[in-house]
């Protein structure tokens, strides 16, 4: 194991922060579905859309940026 | 974490996958047409209701459970039933399942569908192509042990969600999350991808993944629950031969319903059949809300006077074989959610073929994104 944390990109936080939030909003989701027939369903199609609304945003930036014509610093 | 805590991980997560991926690709892929099963089959004409289409039905009283049974036997000369349902999605049409014996493997059975107000048979409730799809995805056409492999197979793949999820501390630590380097070797390219996907989708893999494997215990659960309380039942009747001539089914539902107030019956099971006693029928009520909509309660009631025999709430590992069922179906949430439910198993797809492609890239090079880097 390296000793000496670069910052903010080595905590468990910046790695394990983002799943952990979308892995609750998918349980969350899941569960208000089966509690209420209204907004429960509601709440699931957010939740459910999450982890694929991150996949687009993530593959849009990897693909895009490079055709886009300034790049900003 | 240390390198052989990594290659610790990595050994677990490559194997389970890997032993499992095979199966759990046949399961996406059948699972996929399944999630729209319903859908699929009304585009093939399969179960619609006449009066339903015309918009005439609500006006008409429900047809008596007898009549649709007395139609039922007459249409399949030689067949008795086993079951007869209301469909809680379905208020226009009545299933009955007929099978040459009471106690004929449930394989065998015919489901048929009754108009719900003028008793007339319907069809079959569902294509075959349907039909073929959910014996790949619930037994492959191998029974009990189908079942209990491919459970076994949903063990494999939590055993790899879990290694998985070990092992994205490693690979992505030094990047910032969602990272995908396209312009990188094709394998760091799919090993993004990969963890990306996997890592989002985790939450609703392990939830599909449990509630698979629990529903592959179904059968052994029903067994359980049989030698329990029917066992009970049967040796607390009187001996004698079982009732010649049945008690009416609306009176055994109506027993049935006073015996479980606010709640509607779901299903009547026939004596002999797995869900009843040689002398009783079973009929199973389930409530109106939501979620008690899914729970269902067990009343007997004796095959020749109709008479409430028992009634006691369903073993709690029955509960949770009926609450794990949607979870797993994806068919609570309306269209939205079987849209969603089937774009999150294309991404399970693309998991398992990104991670077989990386199992395959790595056995011709090894391991570069583990390399140690000097400081």
């Amino acid at each position: 194991m390296r000793g000496g944390r670069t910052k903010g990109r080595d905590g468990w936080r910046a790695v394990f922060g983002v799943p952990l939030a979308v892995g609750a909003a998918t349980l969350a989701g899941l569960v208000a579905a089966l509690l209420h027939e209204g907004a429960g369903w509601v709440a699931a199609w957010a939740a459910l859309g999450l982890p694929l609304a991150l996949i687009a945003w993530h593959a849009g930036k990897a693909c895009l940026p490079r055709n886009r014509p300034a790049r900003r610093t | 974490m240390r390198a052989s805590s990594v290659r610790a991980w990595a050994f677990v997560h490559t194997w389970s996958s890997l032993i499992s991926t095979l199966f759990m690709l046949l399961l996406c892929l059948t699972g996929l047409p399944l999630i729209f099963h319903h859908e699929i089959d009304g585009w093939l004409g399969i179960g619609d209701a006449p009066a339903a289409l015309a918009g005439q039905a609500p006006d008409l009283a429900p047809a008596p459970a007898d009549r649709i049974a007395g139609n039922a036997l007459r249409d399949h000369p030689g067949q008795v039933i086993q079951y007869i349902g209301w469909d809680q999605h379905e208020p226009d049409t009545v299933f009955v399942i007929l099978n040459a014996a009471a106690d004929a493997p449930p394989n065998d059975a015919a489901v048929t569908l009754y108009d719900a107000t003028r008793g007339t048979r319907l069809g079959p409730s569902g294509s075959a192509f349907m039909q073929v799809m959910l014996r790949l995805h619930v037994d492959m056409y191998a029974g009990l042990p189908g079942k209990l492999f491919l459970g076994a197979m949903g063990l494999l793949l939590v055993a790899a969600i879990v290694s998985g999820v070990v092992l994205y501390w490693p690979f992505t630590r030094r990047l910032a999350f969602g990272t995908l380097r396209p312009g990188r070797s094709r394998r760091v390219a799919w090993l993004d991808l990969h963890n990306l996907l996997g890592i989002v989708t985790v939450a609703w893999l392990a939830v599909v993944g449990l509630t698979g494997a629990i529903n592959t215990l179904s059968e052994p659960m029903i067994g359980m629950w049989k030698a329990e309380t029917l066992g009970r039942m049967i040796a607390a009747s009187p001996a004698g031969p079982p009732a010649e001539r049945p008690a009416s089914l609306d009176t055994i539902v109506a027993h049935a319903k006073a015996a479980a107030p606010g709640m509607v019956p779901g299903f009547i099971a026939f004596p002999g059949t797995p869900f009843a006693t040689p002398r009783h029928f079973g009929v199973f009520l389930r409530g109106t809300a939501p979620l008690t909509a899914r729970l269902l309660q067990p009343v007997l009631l004796d095959a020749g006077t109709g008479a409430v025999a028992d009634t006691q709430r369903l073993p709690w590992y029955l509960t949770a074989l009926l609450v794990s069922q949607p979870l797993h179906f994806g068919d609570y949430g309306g269209m939205p959610m079987k849209v969603l439910w089937a774009l999150l198993d294309l991404v399970a797809i693309a998991v398992l073929g990104s991670g077989l492609y990386l199992w395959w890239a790595r056995r011709r090079r090894p391991v570069p994104a583990l390399r140690v880097r000097p400081a």
